[in-house]
């Protein structure tokens, strides 16, 4: 990643015309993603990624608003003026052409000559693993073969955005996790910009270099997946990307005896530590907080299922961070065991054990445990 | 016979064929039999029988029929054989009628079916109705009214004179041009719908992949549109050449005697006590085999095509 900007997104606003309700698909979003980056657009159906995407791509007009290439206006620019492709999500590969015509034919519209067509063509083709596949029709070849020439159709004419647009969905699930190996290599590979859309959290996780959390046309949080992952900025983002309980907690002040707090932990930028009582019981937590909020603000914090410890309940007292609780369910998920509890205060909690060899689990549904929740991984949500 | 038209309908009929279940397939059968094998045998039988001079036949094998067509043998039977040049000529005139009449109607056609194919899905069926209201009225009274309409002195004629644009009443009855209009007019519809159908089906992410590969619009339709529908386009190619090969209304009224078509050379074998009912069998019985070997040149030209990926 550089500071140069690869596309940079300037108060873009899409608002559908209705006669009586218009749709705002874009609320005035502005961002801008760096030369060489695995951008990941990230949300629900309905919240505008798309939109976004078939913008940059040229396929949608933009309501308000300016898309910048690399520092030069594209927005007014018919799709087949930008230097931008674009992976479908259904691959609209070209029926009645064979796979080379198919990977050839950005090449030929821009009157490339015939021996550079040629080279790299094929150079393509080897790179996806097709060139013995050269001479057949998309509806001969498997989905995962169609995504891979989708891909370098795309990447034939040299793109200097490569955008994709779900570009796994129609796939089954051992041959995703394989793609997005092979499109992280292949983007390591080429140096080309590559701007993901998906709904699939452990997608986006798993591949990008940074994300942008979309939902209501609204951009909700970007970061780095462990950003956005472990600091989730508001209650959308911390339940959309993975799991999440959400607490209510009362500020109590700063940061309370700062020595206890651990160095890993403080480095954290642009973070506050907050103290705060949780509702269920929990009092005199140091927190982080990416806002500083007021002493007694009521607010939500959110603790991830895998960071909640759970033993069977002991007598004794002064256990740090501990409240107690009901097992109301156990599923067993294969690498994780699911626990649904019931506090005492009434609220409701997930917790995930990771199933470690010696893992026989010591409690079964009806039995009263003890809950700690480890104050660092505690975060205040924003909002 | 509708495999070359629609790829894959034989797939979707296996089920049916391959299994005991002949007894549902007896309408259909029943129907082709009726309507389709039995015509076209009386007519293949008459064409070897002896003419009645007062219409109808005598049961009498003969090769005459044929041997009239292909073959002058002068007024009174006695020269030596040349070829007869009259009905080939007329086969000729109205290969080619039909062939025009095929073209005009895809260069309009092929932009109204897209049209209506890119409408919302709920005024389609609107445009769709519009193109065929004119259908509801008989094609003899269209034809009529469109001679009517094209006449020295019809309103044609008047409204371009009153703007200008001619001094004198173009005549435009009796001429190929009156014929083209009124095949254009009787067939456009057997074009716009098979093609729009096909449109309806296509898959429009294909067009902007396109534009997304620097393709422009003429591109995108000549290289990605056109290829994709293109059993649509043929379909309706098909539809309207071979009836505009027999017709028979729109070049007698609007053709007049020195433009007769294969339709009229036939309806005049059958017509009154004139006729020459065998006669009026072969012409057909050649008319149909040559469109079957059109077609079936046509038939292995697509398989071929369909084969050329393996």
């Amino acid at each position: 990643m550089t500071d140069t900007h690869a596309i940079d997104i300037v108060s873009v606003t899409k608002v559908y015309p209705h006669r009586t309700d218009p749709v705002v698909a874009l609320d005035n979003i502005s961002f801008s993603i760096g030369d060489n980056e695995f951008f990941t657009l990230l949300g629900p159906s309905g919240c505008g990624k798309t939109t976004l995407l078939r913008m940059i791509g040229g396929f949608e007009d933009i309501t308000k608003g300016q898309i910048l290439l690399f520092g030069d206006d594209i927005s007014r620019l018919q799709s087949n003026q930008r230097p931008v492709n674009t992976v479908f999500q259904q691959y609209a590969l070209f029926p009645h052409l064979t796979v080379y015509e198919n990977v050839a034919f950005g090449l030929k519209r821009l009157g490339r000559d015939t021996d550079f067509i040629k080279t790299q063509t094929h150079a393509m083709l080897e790179l996806i693993r097709m060139a013995e596949f050269a001479e057949r029709k998309p509806s001969q070849l498997s989905g995962g073969q169609q995504q891979r020439v989708a891909l370098a159709r795309a990447l034939a004419p040299q793109p200097k955005v490569l955008l994709l647009d779900e570009p796994l969905s129609a796939l089954d699930l051992k041959l995703r996790q394989a793609m997005r190996e092979e499109l992280k290599e292949i983007q390591k590979h080429t140096g080309i910009t590559f701007i993901f859309v998906t709904h699939d959290q452990e997608e986006a996780l798993t591949m990008s270099d940074r994300i942008a959390v979309m939902s209501n046309g609204q951009v909700q949080q970007i970061g780095s997946p462990k950003e956005i992952y472990d600091n989730p900025t508001n209650i959308f983002v911390a339940n959309f990307i993975g799991e999440a309980n959400i607490l209510k907690a009362k500020v109590t002040g700063p940061e309370k005896s700062p020595a206890k707090a651990s160095k890993a932990q403080a480095a954290a930028k642009d973070q506050v530590k907050l103290c705060v009582d949780l509702e269920c019981g929990i009092k005199g937590l140091n927190i982080f907080s990416q806002s500083q909020f007021q002493k007694g603000k009521q607010i939500n914090v959110m603790i991830r299922p895998e960071r909640i410890q759970i033993k069977p309940l002991t007598r004794g007292r002064g256990k740090v961070n501990t409240i107690g609780g009901t097992v109301k369910s156990i599923s067993y998920l294969g690498t994780d065991t699911q626990v649904q509890l019931l506090l005492d205060d009434g609220e409701s909690l997930l917790a995930r054990l990771q199933n470690t060899i010696d893992a026989t689990s010591s409690f079964g549904v009806g039995n009263k445990v003890e809950i700690t929740i480890p104050e660092i991984a505690i975060r205040a949500l924003s909002e | 016979m509708a495999g070359w038209i629609t790829k894959g309908g034989n797939g979707a009929q296996t089920s049916i064929v391959d299994g005991k279940q002949h007894i549902l397939l007896m309408p259909a059968w029943f129907v082709i039999g009726i309507l389709l094998v039995i015509p076209v045998l009386v007519m293949l039988i008459y064409s070897f029988l002896t003419q009645d001079f007062r219409g109808g036949v005598i049961w009498e094998f003969t090769l005459e029929a044929y041997d009239q067509f292909f073959i002058d043998r002068g007024l009174f039977g006695d020269e030596p054989a040349r070829i007869e040049w009259t009905y080939l000529g007329i086969f000729w005139r109205s290969f080619l009628q039909a062939l025009f009449a095929m073209v005009f109607c895809f260069l309009i056609g092929f932009p109204t079916a897209y049209f209506i194919a890119t409408r919302a899905p709920k005024s389609r069926s609107f445009w769709l109705f519009l193109i065929t209201i004119p259908y509801w009225v008989n094609l003899l009274i269209r034809t009529v009214s469109m001679k009517f309409l094209i006449r020295d002195t019809g309103p044609l004629n008047n409204w371009l004179m009153s703007w200008g644009v001619i001094d004198d009443p173009i005549s435009m009855i009796n001429t190929n041009f009156a014929i083209q209009l009124g095949l254009f007019y009787s067939y456009l519809p057997f074009m716009v719908l098979p093609i729009y159908a096909s449109i309806e089906r296509y898959n429009f992410a294909l067009s902007e992949a396109a534009a997304d590969l620097y393709s422009n619009r003429w591109t995108t339709l000549f290289k990605v549109v056109i290829p994709a529908v293109k059993p649509g386009i043929i379909a309706g190619c098909i539809l309207v050449f071979i009836p505009s090969l027999g017709a028979f209304l729109a070049p007698d009224l609007l053709g007049g005697a020195k433009n007769f078509m294969i339709g009229s050379l036939v309806e005049e074998q059958f017509k009154g006590q004139s006729g020459d009912w065998p006669f009026g069998a072969a012409v057909s019985m050649i008319l149909l085999t040559i469109i079957m070997i059109i077609l079936l040149f046509y038939a292995r030209a697509q398989s071929r095509d369909n084969n050329g990926g393996h």
